[in-house]
This record gives C-alpha cells, structure tokens and sequence, in this order.
C-alpha cells in the first residue's frame, strides 16, 4: 500500500500537483451504518422487484382518460355557476317569507269569515244578532260527567231524514180492523142473546112442571123460602144460559169480550182485561 | 295537550288502555257534542240522557270505527242521529202532531229561568224551535259551529247542494219569525 502511495506521489511530481501529494487522503462522505453489511439483502430484493411483470391490476372504465379533462372541466363550471343560476330562474317578492306566516293566518280567518259573509249576504239582521249562549247548565257539569254504564245496547238506528208517509194512513186502517172487530163481535153476542130470550118459550114441558110443584107449596111453605133462600134459584132458562153464555165465550176472541164489556159497563166499574 | 285522534283510536284497541282513551274522547268532544244536542232538545236533562246515550253507543262501536271519515264527524253523526230518535220518541210518548212537539220545544225555551222576550238572542232561539227538525240541524251546525258543507254533507248524508239550500231556507225563516215577533 505504500509502494503504491509513493508511486501516485511520483507521479503527482511530475504533473506539478506538489498540493495534492499533502492532502487528506480521508474519506469525508457519510455513509449509513450497517450499509454494507444491508447491502447484498437489498441488491437481492430490488432484482427481485425489477423482475414482476409490471401489470396494472385496477379496472377502469373505457375512455376514462379521454373524457376526463370534458368531465373537469363541467364540474367547474357547474360549481361555479351554482348561485347564480337559482336567483336567474326563480323570483320571491320582496319579504315574502317575512310576510308567511301572516298570510297564512290571513287565509284561515278568510275560510271562517266565509260563515259569516254567508250569513250577512242571506239575512243582515241575523248577522247582527251576537251568537251569545243564552242556555246555563249546571256547575261543574262537564268536569264530572261521567258517561252511563257500559251498557251492550243493539247498534243505533240510523233514522233518514227523508220525508215518511203520512201516519194517518196507519191510524186509519188500525181504526177500520177494530170497528169490524167490534162490529162482528157485537152482533154475534146480540144474536145469541136473543136466541137465549126464547128458549122458554120453546120448552113448555118444563114451564107445566114448576107450575105444578108451586102449587103443591103451602102459602107459608113459599114465604119461609123466600124470605131465607134466594141464594140459588133453579130453572131450566139459567141452564139454558149458562151453556149458551159458555158456548159463546167459546167461540169469542178476549179482545170481542173486552171491546164488549167497554161497551156495557157502568161508568167508574172495574173492568178488568181478560 | 290533547293527543291525536289517531292515537286516541290505537290506545282504546288496546284492553289495557282503552278506558283511558275512552275518558280523553270523552274530555276532548263533550262540551261540542253536548251543546250541539242541547240546541235540539233544548232541556238540559234531556240533553245529559242523549250525551250519556250517544256515548255508551261510541263504547260500543268504537272498535269497528273504520276510520274513512274524521273521528269527531263521525261522532256528530251519532250525537245528530240519537237527538233526532229522542224527538222521535217524545213525539211518540206525547202521541200529538209534529207542530205541537215544537210547540213544546218552544215553551221549554220560554220555560227557561233566564228567559228574556226582549233579547234578540231568545227570539233566536224560539224561531229556531219553529224549523223542521232537519233544517235545525243543518242551521245549528252551520251557525254555531260553523261547519264546512262538504263536512256536513258527510254528517248528514246529504248532498252540499240540498244542505245550502236547507241553510238558506232556514235563515230566511228564522228572519221572518224575528220580524213578526
């Protein structure tokens, strides 16, 4: 090393370069640690990264690099004009939003006035009369109402409110049933009761027979009687309307008995349905 | 704050709330309700029975309540349908004519302990007493309550047309009453 160092020396002397034979022969420039011992490591891994195929692995869309400046260029201009174009197209009267809410009111009160105008174009007298409630109801009403009890009542009948018959119809043709009713009724009693005044006379057998036992009787033997016993007095004619009394209830409706009795019973006697 | 109809309409489906949804119904439309029965029977008394009636009938038909109309119009359609029957069932009670029902009606206005002939507001009152029933109700809900008539209409069941025309009819009757009396 020091036959070469003197070697270069000559040489430096025989070019003139007597200052550079003097210098530093130091190395001044920085180098990492561990640089060489790192090296081979890193020779090796940068071969390796020089040796994949460098295939670009992202899908983008056909003409994506073409149209991109077109694209760029419309977004500026589309963020830019941005304020502009909604004040271009559309106009608000001035104070409008300060205003809306008082307009809205406006409209309201106008809906409900509509009553009111209604009434003043119909009747203007009307429309002077204050709509005071003249009706009172008793205090505390409404803080103590308390609906009814639960009751399970059918569903409510929805009346129309539409014109109905006249009721008279019904009240006339209810009168016509009863009068037939009565009218038959009446008839059938009085002809039996008149069949029943005859029956005497159409037994004359038993008519000969009482005669003939009274006048077996004592005179003293018939006062006795009649002034102790009347409770019961046997003849032929009661028989006779009993059955016939009974035959005709038979063959009488209650409401013919009852229509009857109205007929012929005294003022303030108790009749009492059948 | 009163809670929606809707809601009101859930909570009284469900069993463990509906007494209390029912109660707040009850709070939110009685005194409407009540003064719309009370200007068509005009007693008091009579008023409380077909509040407590119409609303026994709201318990019991709540449930089905189809919700294609507004709670409270269908509400005013009950309370409008059982103060009509009640008129119905005095008249029947009292076997008279209609004009003498409304006769009635008139003297239980004159019966009131505030009564006062001179005040236009009673006058009001006896001529409304003179309108057939339907016309009342129509001149009540569109005066004192003001009711659209596209609202009334499906109240009553009844077109708009007929209903402004009844309307019209009865405030021209009514006038004609103040006047004469």
């Amino acid at each position: 090393m020091a036959d070469n160092i003197n070697i270069f020396d000559d040489e430096l002397k025989e070019l003139g370069a007597n200052s550079l034979i003097n210098a530093s022969r130091n190395n001044l420039y920085f180098l990492p640690d561990d640089f060489f011992i790192n090296l081979p490591s890193n020779v090796i891994r940068q071969i390796w990264l020089n040796s994949v195929p460098k295939i670009n692995p992202y899908f983008i869309p056909a003409g994506y690099f073409e149209n991109l400046s077109e694209v760029v260029f419309d977004k500026i201009a589309v963020n830019s004009n941005k304020l502009i174009s909604s004040q271009d197209l559309y106009s608000v009267p001035a104070g409008y939003f300060n205003n809306l809410a008082e307009n809205i009111l406006e409209n309201i009160k106008a809906k409900n006035n509509s009553v009111q105008q209604e009434l003043e174009e119909l009747s203007p007298l009307l429309s002077k009369i204050p709509k005071t409630n003249v009706y009172t109801i008793p205090a505390e009403y409404f803080e103590s109402f308390i609906a009814a009890p639960k009751q399970e009542v059918q569903p409510a009948k929805i009346i129309s409110i539409k014109r109905k018959p006249h009721r008279w119809i019904a009240y006339a043709a209810a009168a016509c049933i009863a009068a037939l009713m009565f009218g038959g009724g009446y008839y059938y009693m009085q002809d039996n009761i008149n069949n029943s005044s005859t029956s005497t006379a159409q037994n004359p057998v038993v008519d000969v027979k009482v005669k003939q036992a009274i006048a077996q009787l004592s005179d003293a033997e018939i006062d006795n009687y009649l002034n102790n016993d009347s409770s019961e007095v046997y003849t032929p004619q009661n028989d006779v309307e009993d059955i016939n009394i009974k035959s005709l209830l038979e063959n009488m409706s209650d409401e013919e008995i009852d229509n009857y009795l109205r007929e012929n019973s005294d003022p303030g006697e108790n009749t009492k349905g059948i | 704050m009163q809670i929606d109809d809707r809601e009101l309409l859930q909570q009284f489906r469900q069993p463990e709330t509906k007494e209390r949804a029912f109660t707040a119904i009850i709070k939110k439309y009685q005194e409407k309700l009540y003064w719309h029965i009370r200007r068509m029977v005009v007693d008091h008394e009579d008023a409380n029975d077909v509040l407590q009636n119409m609303f026994i009938k709201v318990w019991n038909g709540l449930e089905n309540f189809r919700e294609d109309s507004q709670l409270y119009t269908w509400l005013y359609r009950i309370a409008t349908n059982e103060s009509l029957t009640f008129l119905e069932q005095q008249k029947k009670k009292s076997t008279v004519s209609l004009s003498d029902v409304e006769t009635g009606l008139s003297n239980k206005v004159v019966a009131d302990k505030n009564f006062d002939a001179n005040r236009l507001e009673w006058k009001l009152q006896l001529a409304i007493q003179q309108l057939p029933e339907k016309q009342k109700v129509v001149f009540n809900l569109r005066y004192y309550d003001e009711m659209p008539y596209e609202e009334m209409s499906r109240v009553l069941d009844t077109s708009e047309g007929a209903l402004k025309a009844s309307y019209h009819h009865a405030v021209k009757k009514i006038e004609e009453f103040i006047k004469n009396n």
